[in-house]
């Protein structure tokens, strides 16, 4: 509410975003990469830059946004699958192999911008190629069973994202996760705090 | 307006966020759980069972350990699936339920998550423990081969919509239990008010009809609750629960709430919740000894109850709870307090259900009848069966219409052609208090005092034969209208009924007649202990009786 009192809202949408700002705490906040778990600007490697990982504004991999410039996984995936899983996921969407092409752990972080590097991603934060032991990415939100409905459907007519976004509308990594910093340390880039598992029960109305 | 619309969206998102969801459950172990089992300090809810990375594939995304426990399984005469240990989803919800896992021990945390009190689920009623033989049965197949067998099976196709199998056809935990929402209490998928959710698989032969899922009666309030696992009230909405629970059962096999199988009955039948109190009338002096054993019924015991060892009677025996209703029959029929029932036919053959009340009693009282017989006779029989049949010279009309047409003694509306049941003249002798055969103040459980005295002593006095004159008129006895020596034999010599007749039946002597031994004995003159039929109110007697020989001749007052 404070955001409302300190900046007349002028439209709707941004009533309705600072609404929820107000009420998710770090959701709507973005921190700086600057210092977070993916800010590698004090390897030797990096040359003291961050974005250059991910990212490059010339000659980036035309097969993939945004600028692309680290080094894609070419591995097949094993996928989730559960008998109670309604919604089928497929081979994870582009955005979801941008994170994997780290966390799949078998291209290493510093393997961008045409080189080929050595330091691999390990421990909790390597996910492997096979993702059946991983929430489900790669597929479209099932809207046949209990769901909340209105936490993404009072949002979409103002235009505005998720705060649990699809892309391409399907669920990929980016969806809870945001890699360039929420902006709480130790909080695993979550988009919305795990505390009475609210990103979980985002989405699944149980 | 716009500040108006920016509120509204706020309230929808919280307030949905909360509606029916496990955030308000006991399944919430997080440090802000409605329940008691909860966590030290622990925010998450979904963390005790779930992960999004490195979960098991025993069900989705899972993040307990599993138990290492080995279970008794459920297991019953009568069950016909194959029930080993737990599989699939079972397992999981064991995993904090069999009371043997840390509750906080789950794959995504280094440390075991703290909780308050016990580490491990307390004792209580959700605490199944690893003996799952007083819980319904899980992790077995249902399929078309399972109700062919059991017979009382709904085709598992036709299960309603939260009723589910899992992905192998198995029942689960998770066939009755929702995990995540509570809404039913017990996290039931529905609500089992009137049995829903136990009858969307148990399909009941007789149920439909039965006063235990009709019955409006509700309870009194008197202790006990005959209801202790269910929080609703009334016959009707408790229906199977009436009598059964599907966890931590009284009595294992059949999962009925009580552990000794007549209180089961009796928690209602005392009063508290049917109209009338039959359990009280077990403690008269003559009964049906109901509690004198416990565990010795089985539904799949030979329709003869054994004489020796293993016999007994429960009030299952006579009554099927599944059928029993209010409908009501005229002799020989049984009525609906007795459908349902198995018993065996007057010619000896099994019959399921029984049409005829007789053939209840021929379970225990025709050819593994006990004995001895309470008046011993010179035509020794203690098979009522055989007692009663047809064929017989005389019996009382029981099984058929009698055989004398010439009852001149009989108290309307009461016919030479009328049938009876056995329930005429065993029963509770309190009229107003429940009917049957429960129990009498009266020898041999008559519903009216019967002396089975050799010879009443000084003091003669109607009411000691009371059960005969109930529809025997005494004043028509004593006039001697069917034997000229009624009233000789009676007042004057006070000898009981009993010296001479045998009221079931006799093979063959007419009008009941069958002397009691060993005061009547052969006649010295003839050697012959017998009732010689000689036309309608003539017959001779042929026998001695307390030394006085009686033997008849044509001239003789032996013969009328």
């Amino acid at each position: 509410m404070n955001l409302i009192a300190k900046r007349p809202a002028r439209s709707a949408t941004v009533c309705v975003a600072a609404a929820f700002a107000a009420l998710l705490g770090m959701d709507a906040t973005r921190g700086g990469i600057q210092g977070s778990v993916h800010d590698f600007s004090g390897r030797i490697w990096s040359g003291g830059k961050i974005c250059i990982v991910c990212h490059t504004p010339h000659h980036a991999d035309p097969t993939v946004d945004p600028l692309w410039n680290h080094t894609l996984s070419t591995a097949a995936y094993t996928l989730y699958s559960s008998p109670t899983l309604n919604s089928i996921p497929g081979q994870p969407g582009v955005q979801s192999r941008l994170c994997l092409s780290c966390h799949d752990g078998t291209v290493a972080i510093d393997s961008f911008g045409g080189m080929t590097g050595g330091e691999y991603v390990s421990g909790d934060r390597l996910i492997g190629t096979d993702l059946a032991d991983d929430h489900p990415i790669g597929m479209t939100f099932y809207h046949d069973g209990p769901l909340n409905c209105q936490n993404c459907h009072q949002m979409h007519p103002w235009g505005f994202a998720s705060v649990l976004p699809f892309f391409d509308g399907k669920v990929e990594c980016a969806t809870c996760h945001e890699p360039h910093n929420n902006g709480v340390p130790g909080t695993k880039l979550l988009r919305k705090t795990v505390s009475q598992s609210a990103l979980c029960l985002h989405c699944h109305a149980k | 307006m716009r500040r108006k619309a920016c509120i509204l969206v706020m309230g929808v998102t919280v307030g949905a966020a909360q509606a029916g969801s496990i955030v308000d459950t006991k399944h919430n172990l997080s440090v802000t759980g409605p329940g008691t089992v909860k966590a030290t300090t622990e925010t998450e809810i979904c963390v005790f069972c779930h992960t999004p990375h490195r979960g098991t594939k025993d069900a989705p995304l899972w993040n307990r350990y599993a138990s290492g426990a080995v279970y008794i399984p459920y297991s019953s005469s009568t069950v016909k699936a194959a029930v080993g240990q737990p599989t699939g989803a079972s397992k999981l919800c064991l995993s904090c339920h069999d009371g043997t896992v840390a509750l906080g021990l789950v794959r995504s945390r280094s440390t075991t998550i703290q909780m308050q009190g016990t580490s491990v689920l307390p004792a209580g009623e959700t605490r199944l423990s690893t003996d799952l033989a007083d819980d319904h049965p899980i992790s077995f197949y249902y399929d078309s081969s399972l109700v062919s067998a059991d017979g009382q099976l709904r085709d598992p196709a036709t299960l309603i919509g939260p009723v589910r199998l899992d992905k192998d056809g198995q029942v689960q935990c998770t066939a009755c239990h929702n995990p995540h929402d509570n809404k039913y209490g017990k996290f039931l998928v529905v609500n089992n008010s009137a049995a829903a959710l136990c009858t969307a698989c148990h399909d009941r032969t007789y149920w439909a009809g039965c006063s235990h899922r009709t019955s409006t009666r509700t309870w009194n309030g008197t202790l006990p609750d005959p209801w202790p696992n269910s929080d609703r009230s009334g016959v009707a909405d408790n229906g199977c629960e009436n009598c059964h629970t599907p966890h931590t059962a009284g009595t294992k096999q059949r999962l009925l709430t009580q552990a000794d199988e007549e209180l089961t009955c009796n928690v209602c039948h005392n009063g508290n919740v049917a109209a009338k109190n039959v359990d009280a009338v077990f403690n008269k002096y003559s009964n049906h000894p109901v509690s004198a054993t416990t565990g010795v019924h089985d539904p799949t015991e030979n329709v003869l109850v054994p004489s020796g060892t293993g016999r007994h009677v429960t009030c299952v025996d006579c009554h099927n709870p599944h059928a029993s209703n209010s409908g009501t029959a005229s002799a020989p029929d049984a009525s609906g307090k007795l459908a349902g029932v198995r018993g065996v036919l007057l010619n000896g053959t099994e019959v399921q259900p029984v049409t005829r009340e007789y053939e209840i009693c021929f379970r225990c009282h025709g050819d593994t009848a006990k004995g001895p017989a309470k008046v011993s006779r010179h035509i020794a029989e203690i098979n009522t069966r055989l007692e009663f049949q047809s064929s017989n010279a005389s019996y009382h009309p029981v099984a058929a219409i009698g055989k004398n047409p010439d009852m001149p003694s009989l108290i309307s509306p009461w016919t030479a052609a009328s049938r009876m049941y056995c329930t005429d003249c065993h029963n509770n002798n309190d009229t107003g208090g429940p009917r049957g055969p429960h129990g009498s103040d009266y020898d041999g459980l008559l519903i009216r005092q019967m002396s089975f005295s050799e010879r009443v002593m000084p003091g003669w006095q109607s009411s000691q034969f009371a059960l005969c004159f109930g529809c025997h008129s005494q004043s028509n006895i004593e006039s001697n209208a069917s034997f000229p020596f009624h009233y000789l034999h009676t007042r004057r010599r006070r000898i009981n009924c009993l010296s001479c007749h045998d009221p079931h039946g006799v093979a063959s002597q007419t009008h009941l007649i069958n002397f009691r031994t060993p005061t009547v004995e052969a006649s010295p003159t003839t050697g012959k202990l017998e009732f010689v039929d000689l036309g309608t109110r003539h017959g001779r007697c042929d026998l001695s009786c307390h030394g006085e020989n009686h033997t008849g001749s044509i001239n003789s007052k032996y013969q009328y």
